[in-house]
């Protein structure tokens, strides 16, 4: 009896089989290297610290709007809940979770990227601290990771931003003058909502390849002087929760008056 | 999972983890607790984990300061004997220690309830400078550097990668788990043995005189309230104001619990009574008035000598020595030997 050849053994069966798989595979490597030549458009934050009209750093001599000298050695704030708001973007509906901690000792994350709206914009949401429901979550990590300081161990809760450093006015110990300042419960509630308009006009859609940029300057003067009058001789320290720290949050947001908008290698 | 499989896995380079669940159960007669291992799935390699952190000295600066230096078994898990317990560089805690157990069921901690949740506590004596006086960063570099954490906590978390985050939810699958409610009192209540007729008659009056704050069957409200002490002009200690900013919350304290009252002797916030009979004797004859004095204390409580006799029979019924005594709880590195208070351990 002849023995006929199983169909698994013919040839062509296995060769149409190998063809499959490869061009499976080919297909695969194809589509991930389509997807990765086109990100989705980005916009990209950054915040510029400046004092009296110019830039401010870290680690260097100053002069308050009271004359008083004073140098920073730290200084971070939380950011989250970003949105952008334009006439096609019906009020704030590109939102985007999760915080970013804004650490000026550490450039990396003074600009944050984040996936564009894909419309034009002309204004801009953000809360500077973290929500009350994100503040009793238990261990986190991430920007929300005890680590990076700005986690009250005795009272739970995280700073909305830290300010500290030096200053001859003060009296504290080595001159230190320090404003951890937090709280997510009313009355003292240091989270802050801003919006803020483009002082360039309308931003234009970011292409594939130019990301926006939006430069956000923060201007330091008001943090000393619009709200409460912060004098470093009479209140070089504020690292509790209360009414103080409420008012010195009010001061801090209005230190972000607005943004520009230009592509992000324009310049 | 097959050993074939594994075998692939370990070809990739991945190597296999396998959690063993470890559920938590809940005593029949307690209500559902606060804390449900929510994000945090206990398992036995966590657990475990957890265990071994707790009792080692890595988490303080010099070594000397496990979290166990100051929460003992045999005290359970309060500072046997101390006011306030002792941390780094011969210094003095702010407040006497807690006794742990049933913290699933807490929410807030401290006795000011300072904390939020019970993932984050650690966090609280770890870099306090009279305590561990510890950095978080520190902690890390000391676990990386440790021959067998990483393993552990590629066993605890599927890799290797030790972050604040995991040595918390570590601890907290531990510390959750640390039930006391296999006293004298829980199996009266169960119906497998009967109160003394002094018991039966402590227990009578405790319900008339201690229930409204000490509630069953946790025996706390988790309530914050100013019982009358005396400020402490030393320690100046105006307890839940200090977390509130309230001036309403003046002088108040959590509502400790009064299981294993008899084995976490000194009392009060700042263990300033040495015995039972001493905190009773405070709410019968030396409750100070002030603005914040709670409403049901306003002519203290009157507790005659009998009543006392009768009251402390019944708190000996919430001592659980085989919560003090578990073989679970103990530091893992003592081989199931269970300490005891005695002229060394202290």
């Amino acid at each position: 009896m002849i023995k006929l050849p199983r169909l698994k053994d013919c040839f062509t069966y296995r060769l149409w089989r190998r063809i499959k798989i490869y061009s499976a595979l080919l297909l695969f490597f194809f589509a991930t290297s389509f997807h990765s030549q086109h990100p989705a458009p980005r916009v990209i934050l950054r915040f510029l610290p400046r004092l009296h009209g110019q830039p401010f750093s870290l680690g260097k001599n100053y002069q308050n709007p009271f004359g008083e000298t004073f140098r920073l050695d730290k200084f971070k704030f939380y950011l989250g809940r970003v949105s952008f708001e334009g006439a096609q973007l019906l009020h704030t509906t590109h939102k985007r979770s999760g915080y970013f901690l804004i650490d000026f000792s550490d450039s990396l994350t003074t600009q944050i990227v984040l996936e564009s709206p894909g419309e034009s914009f002309s204004a801009l949401g953000f809360q500077i601290g973290i929500d009350s429901t994100d503040q009793v979550r238990g261990a986190q990590t991430g920007a929300l990771d005890p680590i990076h300081g700005m986690f009250w161990t005795w009272n739970s809760g995280y700073q909305s931003f830290k300010l500290e450093g030096s200053s001859p006015e003060s009296g504290e110990p080595a001159h230190m003058m320090a404003y951890h300042i937090g709280g997510y419960r009313s009355p003292f509630k240091a989270i802050r909502q801003l919006r803020l308009n483009s002082s360039s006009g309308k931003g234009p859609v970011a292409g594939h390849d130019i990301p926006e940029l939006i430069e956000i300057p923060l201007e330091l003067d008001s943090f000393f002087t619009s709200r409460l009058q912060i004098r470093i001789r009479q209140m070089p320290a504020v690292m509790t929760i209360g009414d103080t720290a409420r008012m010195i949050s009010e001061n801090f947001a209005t230190c972000f008056t607005g943004f520009t908008i230009r592509r992000a290698y324009e310049h | 999972m097959n050993t074939k499989f594994r075998f692939i896995l370990a070809g990739f380079g991945i190597v296999a983890v396998t959690f063993t669940p470890f559920p938590f159960v809940v005593p029949k007669n307690f209500p559902p607790p606060v804390y449900r291992f929510q994000n945090n799935p206990r398992t036995k390699q966590g657990f475990e984990l957890g265990r071994k952190l707790f009792y080692d000295g890595k988490l303080s600066r010099d070594g000397n300061f496990p979290c166990s230096s100051c929460h003992q078994q045999f005290a359970a898990f309060a500072t046997f004997e101390h006011r306030l317990s002792h941390g780094f560089n011969n210094q003095f805690s702010y407040r006497n220690a807690p006794p742990l157990f049933n913290l699933a069921w807490s929410g807030e901690l401290h006795w000011d309830g300072g904390i939020s949740h019970i993932e984050v506590q650690p966090l609280a004596p770890l870099l306090d400078p009279h305590e561990m006086a510890e950095e978080l960063g520190s902690v890390i570099v000391k676990l990386k550097k440790d021959k067998t954490y990483p393993g552990l906590f590629r066993q605890a978390f599927g890799t290797s990668d030790i972050n604040s985050q995991r040595i918390l939810k570590a601890l907290a699958q531990f510390t959750a788990s640390l039930v006391s409610a296999d006293a004298k009192y829980d199996k009266m209540k169960r119906g497998q043995l009967r109160f003394s007729p002094y018991e039966e008659k402590g227990y009578v009056l405790f319900k008339e005189k201690c229930a409204r704050c000490h509630q069953e069957p946790l025996f706390t409200d988790f309530s914050y309230r100013n019982t009358g002490m005396e400020l402490d002009t030393t320690l100046r200690d105006y307890g839940r104001m200090r977390i509130t900013g309230k001036k309403e919350d003046s002088l108040k304290f959590r509502v400790p619990s009064l299981r294993n009252i008899f084995l976490s002797f000194p009392y009060g916030h700042d263990g300033r009574f040495a015995t039972l009979s001493d905190v009773l004797e405070h709410y019968n004859t030396g409750v100070i008035s002030s603005p914040t004095l709670d409403s049901g204390l306003r002519k203290g409580i009157s507790i005659s000598d009998d009543d006392r006799f009768y009251l402390i029979s019944f708190l000996a019924t919430l001592t659980d020595s085989s919560f003090t005594r578990n073989p679970l709880y103990a530091d893992p590195s003592a081989d199931g030997r269970i300490f005891e208070p005695g002229p060394d351990i202290h």
